[in-house]
C-alpha cells in the first residue's frame, strides 16, 4: 500500500490491526508476529531531519505528500525495514514499523546512539511508568535491575541483579506491594502492559521504559495514537519543567541576572564507594553516556564537571552518598536529566527520586 | 582546592536560589543577584569591586558584599565601601522603588581569617559574616546593619551543611591552578565536541559564565594563567591531541575519545600533585 497522507497511514495501520491475531502478552519480544506495529518515540534536538550516517547500515527518506511524514529505509545488507517517520512534534519524532523486531530496535539504537545525532530516547522513570500503567487496565510489568556500582569481585547483594516478569492484571497492586519487602531497591519497571480504550474500542500495548510501544492487539488504531500522544505529552511537559529550570545567566553591563534552580534526585540507598560510583556514571559508556571530571570537595563530596555525550551539552553536579545536585545550564537538553534518573533507578537504586524545587517529579 | 573566596561567592549565590539542600534565607527575604563583582564609582570618583550586590523588593533592601578570603590587602578600598552612596549603583539594582531602597555594606569571610580581617580599622562598624564549618554569623565584634530585616536573621547563627553548591561561580582569579584545570579541561573537550575550531578566548569564556563580565585586568590576568598551563609539562599529554594553527585549536574527531582520556589522566593527576608541584613544571 502507498502511504502518501496521514490518512493513508491510519487507514494502513487500521487494516493490520484487524488482520492481526490476538497476540498474547505473555509472548516474549521476539517471539511477537512479524506484522506486529511498534512505535518508538525519539527525543530530538534537531531541527530538520540530519543526513544520518550509521556505520554499516544504509538510511534514506522519502517524502510523503506531507512534509512532517517520511518514509524511512534502512538496510545493513542482509536485514531491510521501512519506518513511517512522524515528524510533526519536532521535539519528540515518532517511528513506525511492523518489521523484524530485533533489526527495527537496532536501528533505533543506532540512530539513537550515532554520534552527535542529537537524538535520545525518552526516559520513563519508575513513577512515570506507573502512571502510565494507571492510564488503562494493567495487564503485565516486567522489572529488570542491575546494580552497575559493584567493584569487580565484591560480593553481590540478593537485589543487585532482579529481573521478572507478571502477568494477569492487578500489576501496579502488585508492585505496591513487592515495594514492602526486601526487593524493593531492584523494582525497575523496563516494560509495562495496558488495555487502554473506551466506549468498546480497546487497544492492548506494551510500553516499554525507553519509549518503544508494541501494539498488540485491539478495536481501533485512533486509540493507539491516542495512548501515544497522551503519554508524549506527559513526558514533553516533565521535560519542559526540567528545561525551565536550567541555571541561566543574562549579563547587561555590570548587571548579572541568574534564574533557574538546582534539580535533585535523591537516592534511598546511600553509594557505598562514591569514587567508584562517579567513575562508573562519568565514564562515557552506556547508559549513561556522560564524560566528566570529578574534583573532591570532601570525602564524601564530588563536584562533577559533566558533559552529556548524546548533545554535547554541559552538565554540572555536586554528588554526595545520598544525594545530587544536578546544574543544567542553558541550552542543555533537560532530556538527560530523566535519562540519568531512569539509569540510576535501573542500575543502581530504583527508589531514587526526581526533585525540582520542593516538587517531587513524578 | 577552591579557595575560600570562590566558596563564599557560591555560598551567597546558594543563599539566594531554591535548594533543598542548602539553606535559601536571602531567597526567603526576597533577595536575588543583581551582579558578581561589579564595577562603579562613588562620588569621589573611586572605584569599588565588591564582590556581590543583590536586592530584595520584599523589604526594599541592597546588600553589597565583599568576601574575604584572606586578611585585607587593600584598606583604601573599605574606606571607599563607606563612600558609597545609593544613587552610585542603584542602576545596578533590580529595585522597582528605589526611592524605598535601603542598603547595607558587609564583609564576609571564612572563620579562619576572622583574625587577620579584625586587625583593620576601617571595618569595625562594618557588618562581617562569618562562616566556619557548620554556620554562618555575624561577629559581635564588628558592625551591625542597617536593615532590621537582616540584623533578625543573624540574631542566632544559621545552621549550613558542608555540602555548599560549587558551580554557580566556577573560579576566580587567585583560585588555585589546578582547580582552574578542571574547568579548561571540560571546556576544552566540550569545544572540541561542538566546534570545529577554537582559541584561548574561546576556553575560558566556555569555562566561565561571567567571563564577558570580567574587566580587561582580570580577563588578562585569566588568558596569562591559561597560556602558562597550556604550555606546562603537565599539559603536554592535552597538546599531543590539539593541532594548533594560527592561534587557534583543532581536534580531529578520531582522537576525541584519546583526548578525553587524557584530560580524565591530568585531572587525576592534578589533583594528586600540590600546586608547589605543578607550577615548578612551567
Amino acid at each position: 500500500m502507498s502511504i502518501s497522507t496521514r490518512k493513508d497511514l491510519t487507514n494502513f495501520f487500521q487494516s493490520s490491526l484487524e488482520k492481526s491475531s490476538d497476540i498474547e502478552q505473555e509472548k516474549d519480544e521476539e517471539d511477537l508476529p512479524l506484522k506486529t506495529l511498534k512505535s518508538y518515540i525519539i527525543e530530538s534536538n534537531l531541527i530538520r531531519m540530519p543526513q544520518l550516517k550509521i556505520k554499516g547500515i544504509n538510511i534514506n527518506f522519502k517524502d510523503t505528500k506531507d512534509n512532517t511524514l517520511k518514509i524511512m529505509n534502512a538496510s545493513d545488507g542482509t536485514n531491510k525495514a521501512k519506518f513511517f517517520g512522524d515528524f510533526l512534534d519536532k521535539r519528540f519524532l515518532i517511528f513506525y514499523s511492523f518489521d523484524n523486531t530485533k533489526f527495527t530496535d537496532k536501528i533505533i539504537n543506532s540512530m539513537v546512539s550515532a554520534p552527535k545525532s542529537n537524538f535520545d530516547y525518552p526516559w520513563f522513570f519508575n513513577s512515570f511508568m506507573k502512571r502510565t500503567g494507571e492510564y488503562g487496565g494493567n495487564e503485565s510489568f516486567s522489572v529488570k535491575f542491575e546494580n552497575e556500582f559493584v567493584r569487580d569481585g565484591k560480593e553481590i547483594n540478593n537485589v543487585d541483579k532482579l529481573s521478572m516478569r507478571l502477568w494477569g492484571g492487578n500489576g501496579i497492586k502488585i508492585i505496591d506491594e513487592l515495594d514492602t519487602t526486601s526487593l524493593n531497591r531492584g523494582l525497575s519497571l523496563s516494560n509495562i502492559g495496558i488495555k487502554f480504550g473506551s466506549d468498546g474500542s480497546f487497544i492492548k500495548e506494551n510500553i516499554s521504559f525507553n519509549g518503544k510501544f508494541t501494539l498488540l492487539n485491539g478495536t481501533s488504531i485512533n486509540e493507539h495514537f491516542h495512548l501515544l500522544t497522551k503519554i508524549k505529552s506527559e513526558y514533553g511537559k516533565i521535560v519542559q519543567k526540567i528545561e525551565s529550570n536550567r541555571i541561566e545567566y543574562t549579563l547587561s553591563g555590570e548587571k548579572v541576572n541568574i534564574v533557574g534552580e538546582p534539580i535533585f534526585i535523591e537516592f534511598n540507598e546511600e553509594i557505598e564507594d562514591l569514587k567508584y560510583f562517579i567513575k562508573v556514571l562519568t565514564s562515557s559508556t552506556k547508559p549513561f553516556r556522560l564524560w566528566g571530571i570529578n574534583q573532591f570537595i570532601e570525602k564524601d563530596y564530588v563536584s562533577t564537571k559533566g558533559i552529556d555525550l548524546h548533545t554535547g551539552d554541559k552538565i554540572d553536579m555536586d554528588i554526595t552518598k545520598n544525594w545530587m545536585r544536578i546544574y543544567l545550564p542553558n541550552g542543555s537538553c533537560g532530556n538527560v536529566i530523566t535519562r540519568l534518573l531512569t539509569n540510576i533507578q535501573h542500575y543502581f537504586d530504583s527508589k531514587s527520586k526526581l526533585f525540582i524545587g520542593e516538587e517531587e517529579i513524578k | 582546592m577552591i579557595s575560600e573566596h570562590t566558596k563564599l561567592i557560591n555560598c551567597f549565590i546558594g543563599y539566594t536560589k531554591l535548594d533543598r539542600k542548602f539553606p535559601s534565607f536571602l531567597r526567603e527575604l526576597g533577595y536575588s543577584i543583581d551582579s558578581i563583582e561589579p564595577n562603579f564609582r562613588t562620588f569621589e570618583n573611586e572605584v569599588v569591586n565588591p564582590d556581590i550586590l543583590i536586592t530584595s523588593n520584599k523589604i526594599h533592601h541592597s546588600l553589597i558584599i565583599e568576601s574575604k578570603g584572606g586578611g585585607i590587602n587593600n584598606e583604601k578600598q573599605i574606606e571607599n565601601y563607606k563612600n558609597i552612596k545609593k544613587e552610585n549603583f542603584i542602576h545596578l539594582t533590580c529595585s522597582k522603588e528605589s526611592e524605598k531602597l535601603k542598603f547595607d555594606i558587609a564583609l564576609a569571610c571564612i572563620h579562619t581569617n576572622m583574625e587577620k580581617i579584625g586587625q583593620c580599622p576601617y571595618i569595625k562598624d562594618i557588618p562581617l559574616i562569618v562562616h566556619d564549618l557548620t554556620r554562618v554569623y555575624l561577629s559581635d565584634k564588628h558592625g551591625k546593619f542597617g536593615s532590621p530585616h537582616l540584623n533578625k536573621l543573624f540574631e542566632e547563627p544559621i545552621q549550613i551543611p558542608k555540602h555548599y553548591p560549587t558551580n554557580y561561580y566556577p573560579f576566580g582569579c587567585d583560585d588555585d591552578i589546578r582547580h582552574i584545570s578542571i574547568h579548561i579541561l571540560r571546556s576544552i573537550v566540550q569545544l572540541s565536541l561542538k566546534v570545529q575550531e577554537f582559541t584561548d578566548e574561546d576556553i575560558l569564556k566556555n569555562s566561565h559564565q561571567l567571563w564577558d563580565k570580567f574587566d580587561k585586568t582580570h580577563q588578562k590576568k585569566m588568558k596569562g594563567k591559561l597560556r602558562n598551563l597550556m604550555t606546562s609539562n603537565h599539559f603536554s599529554k592535552i597538546s599531543n591531541y590539539l593541532d594548533m594553527r594560527k592561534k587557534k585549536y583543532k581536534v580531529s574527531t578520531r582522537t576525541l575519545q584519546s583526548l578525553q582520556d587524557a584530560c580524565d589522566s591530568l585531572s587525576q593527576e592534578l589533583q594528586n600533585n600540590s600546586e608547589q608541584q605543578l607550577l615548578s613544571n612551567y
